[in-house]
């Protein structure tokens, strides 16, 4: 079951998220807040099934994104009202 | 006791040395230490004045006023040779006494000059010394004579200032001399002299930082420098080091405190760092923290962040006294290759940068007050994987450097916004949003200030607004006599349609004795109106979009007052005529010419060729009425051309060529007319310029009235010479 690392970057602010693949809840925030120091509000890591669909949510804000999962790593981004998903096949760095 | 440290006639002394223990410091600027530290500094200045170019020779730009623009350009400054070349005057200087002290920082002949001044003031009492409040001055005149240097503008304070304008006078002494003193002299609105200070040099760089270094026991090699030669990059080679880097930010990091090595067995059963961890490691190794702001830094080498290796260093104090210290981790940055030392340059700078209050270059707009992000800027706060064009692009042109808006916020933000343990991150870190262009949150100055223009401008029309200043209430209340940005009783900020927040700064200042008059609710208003299309920074609405501006004058109690916040917009060109006619105004020469109303200048003859093609090949487009306004004002009169030889060549006013230039443009004998009954050549101008905003700019027209309004005492100057 091949790891994924999602990072969770700009713009959260206080809020939930919820990252679900096939119906089942794999990894759970509450209070993200993105640190402006470092572009950042959580980095979670999840395992997932190949070929999986990754469903991340932000349920407050009515938004919803999915992706088939084909890279290691994922960077999400709440940018203009919208979840942006980046999957990267390098790690994302920050600071 | 005085509580405005610009107020009052005293003259505070050069400083002596600062008095030892059992004094009791609540916020002071870190004193120079010893001999060593003295030898240091002059070893410094005398390199980083041996790297600077030299400064031009005399360069000589204030003291102008209307009658003598008309010469302008016209007389080559012949160069005076000197033998010896002179020391700059850029640095820090510092006076001494009581009941004030300033901490004075001049920024205009370095290796990268912001054109700035600033200073710091402490309140000396008994044996305390507080920080009292900042001042910068964003619009500097500097005039340089073989013998001194002269820096003079409208200060912007942390507090109601009565004696905002400062004059700033630095004799130049001989590179083999030392450095001279800097007399700061504050002037009311007035012009009545205020508080004055006698600063000693101090330092070439223009903040001191302590900066202090520790390292966990597992990390080997901490950085200590990199060649940026190694690797492609978009400056020169040089061996940089991160006391370097922020040196060629004139920001000196002193090496300071003890070097501890931290046992990783403070970083609890995980073997990685929370946030709580490094403070608590920074309040027990950093040996010169102390929970006050204070110039005093500390970056601590690490393994490993709870976050994993992806994050390579964070400025983790953001409670409290904040941005005291920051962190970066080998877990992510070891190696010997020149790629991962970059990166360890590249990480410890920008870490210690948001130390400074230093945002990332794509997130300015998360400061407060906010300022327009900065997404493909060339600097040590972005990051090269979001650059546009990804991180080869960014390597290949970063130079390691700050961009010029960190650079001025570094050395010149109002203390509490840089100072470590100042202001909480972000609060005060966006220079570009100026303090002061805030609401007031309370209101009592007894004036309001009304800004006025069209709400649109074709592309390429210059843009001038109208300023009215009135009284709100019958007490009468002191106020500016003139509202003009050339001399600095006014300024008008623009935010231009790609976010960029600019105040505009006029091509020339003029030294205009400050008068001052009585408004109440029943006087009527002041008004003027300022040519704000073209100025140092070159054309100010030269692309189709929205601005929003806002103008300010400081009463003479020292109240700011801001204005309406207005939009107007630069409408697109419809046709390619309109397109082609604007772009023959555009150019460094053609605005020159627009300020200027005209000029006979050599220099500027490719400026009047473009007009001159505007009013012909589009003779009947509105845009050539600006060409002929120009052309037409500058035939009106005599101008006198110096010649190599130093022969002057005088040009008769051609009143006939005149005419014909302005008459389709401006009703010239109905200008005249009231002026025909004067004697007194200023009456005869006072009455032409009246009688144009009156009743001319009807004639004028929509498209070019509101330039020939602004610009009516220059016209009227010329049209005056020729009435009789």
């Amino acid at each position: 079951m091949p790891a994924l690392q999602i990072d969770f970057e700009d713009g959260f602010a206080g809020d939930t998220v919820v990252v679900t693949a096939g119906g089942r809840e794999l990894w759970r925030g509450d209070a993200l807040s993105t640190n402006p120091a470092v572009s950042l509000a959580a980095v979670a890591s999840v395992e997932v099934d190949e070929h999986a669909v990754l469903e991340v949510a932000v349920p407050d804000r009515g938004l919803r994104e999915s992706w088939p999962v084909d890279a290691p790593f994922l960077r999400v981004e709440l940018a203009g009202g919208r979840l942006l998903l980046q999957p990267s096949r390098e790690r994302p760095l920050h600071l | 006791m005085t509580t405005d440290p610009t107020a009052g006639l005293a003259e505070h002394e050069l400083g002596e040395e600062e008095p030892g223990g059992g004094v009791a410091v609540e916020v002071a600027p870190p004193q120079e230490d010893g001999a060593a530290a003295a030898m240091q500094e002059e070893l410094a200045a005398a390199l980083a004045t041996a790297l600077a170019p030299q400064v031009d020779e005399p360069t000589e730009t204030g003291d102008m006023d209307v009658s003598t623009l008309a010469g302008l350009g016209a007389i080559p400054v012949t160069p005076i040779p000197f033998p010896l070349a002179k020391r700059r005057v850029t640095g820090r200087y510092r006076s001494g006494g009581a009941p004030f002290q300033v901490e004075l920082r001049v920024d205009v002949d370095g290796p990268t000059p912001t054109m700035r001044v600033s200073a710091d003031y402490y309140s000396i009492s008994g044996a305390t010394t507080t920080y009292f409040g900042s001042m910068r001055v964003d619009a500097v005149t500097v005039a340089v004579t073989p013998t001194l240097v002269t820096i003079t503008g409208l200060g912007r304070y942390t507090w109601p200032a009565g004696a905002p304008r400062v004059k700033i006078t630095i004799p130049r002494v001989p590179i083999i001399s030392l450095p001279a003193a800097a007399t700061l002299q504050h002037l009311t609105l007035g012009g009545s002299p205020g508080a004055t200070y006698v600063c000693r040099w101090i330092s070439p760089f223009l903040r001191s930082v302590l900066f202090e270094q520790d390292r966990q026991d597992t990390v080997a090699a901490p950085f200590v420098s990199y060649n940026t030669g190694s690797l492609p990059s978009g400056g020169p080679a040089r061996t940089l080091s991160v006391v370097g880097a922020y040196a060629e930010a004139g920001i000196q990091l002193q090496t300071a405190g003890v070097t501890d090595v931290v046992n990783t067995s403070e970083t609890g059963a995980n073997s990685t760092w929370s946030d709580a961890e490094l403070h608590a490691a920074m309040v027990k190794h950093f040996s010169l923290w102390k929970d006050i702001p204070q110039w005093a830094v500390w970056l601590f080498h690490a393994q490993l962040h709870d976050l994993g290796p992806g994050l390579l260093g964070i400025m983790f104090d953001q409670t409290g006294r904040q941005r005291q210290g920051a962190a970066v981790f080998y877990a992510g940055l070891a190696g010997t290759s020149a790629d991962q030392q970059r990166l360890q340059l590249y990480t410890c700078t920008h870490e210690l940068g948001h130390c400074f209050n230093l945002l990332h270059s794509w997130q300015k707009s998360l400061a407060t007050p906010p300022a327009p992000n900065r997404p493909s800027a060339l600097s040590w706060m972005n990051y090269p994987w979001r650059f546009p064009g990804g991180p080869g692009a960014f390597w290949s042109g970063f130079p390691f450097r700050f961009d010029g808006p960190e650079l001025i916020h570094l050395r010149h933000g109002f203390s509490n916004a840089v100072i470590m343990g100042g202001n909480p991150f972000t609060v005060g870190s966006a220079l570009e949003a100026p303090e002061g262009w805030g609401d007031p949150l309370e209101d009592a100055s007894g004036l309001r200030l009304e800004l006025k223009a069209p709400r649109s401008f074709s592309y390429g029309e210059p843009v001038s607004v109208d300023l009215e200043l009135s009284g709100t209430d019958s007490r009468g209340r002191q106020a500016p006599a003139h509202l003009r940005p050339r001399n600095g009783t006014v300024e008008i900020a623009i935010r231009q349609p790609a976010g960029r927040t600019i105040v505009y700064r006029p091509l020339l200042h003029q030294c205009w004795r400050d008068e001052t008059t009585i408004l109440n609710a029943d006087t009527p208003p002041l008004m003027e109106s300022a040519f704000i299309h073209y100025g140092r920074d070159g054309f100010y609405f030269d692309s189709p979009g929205t601005y929003r501006l806002r103008a300010r004058t400081v009463a003479a109690d020292g109240s700011t007052i801001l204005s309406n916040v207005l939009d107007i917009r630069v409408r697109p060109p419809l046709a390619r005529d309109d397109e082609d006619a604007a772009e023959l105004l555009f150019g460094d020469e053609q605005g020159t010419l627009m300020y200027l109303v005209g000029s006979d200048f050599e220099g500027l003859a490719a400026g009047n060729d473009a007009l001159t093609e505007l009013r012909t090949r589009f003779a009947k487009h509105p845009l050539a009425q600006v060409a002929r306004v120009v052309q037409g004002t500058n035939a009106a009169r005599e101008f006198k051309l110096v010649g190599a030889d130093n022969s002057v060549t005088v040009r008769p006013a051609n009143a006939e060529e005149a005419a014909e230039l302005l008459q389709p443009v401006i009703d010239v004998a109905a200008a005249r007319k009231p002026a025909a009954r004067q004697k007194d050549p200023n009456a005869i101008r006072r009455a032409i310029a009246t009688q144009i905003r009156d009743t001319a700019t009807d004639q004028a027209g929509a498209q070019i009235g509101t330039y020939v309004k602004a610009r009516r005492r220059e016209i009227a100057v010329e049209l005056g010479e020729t009435v009789r």
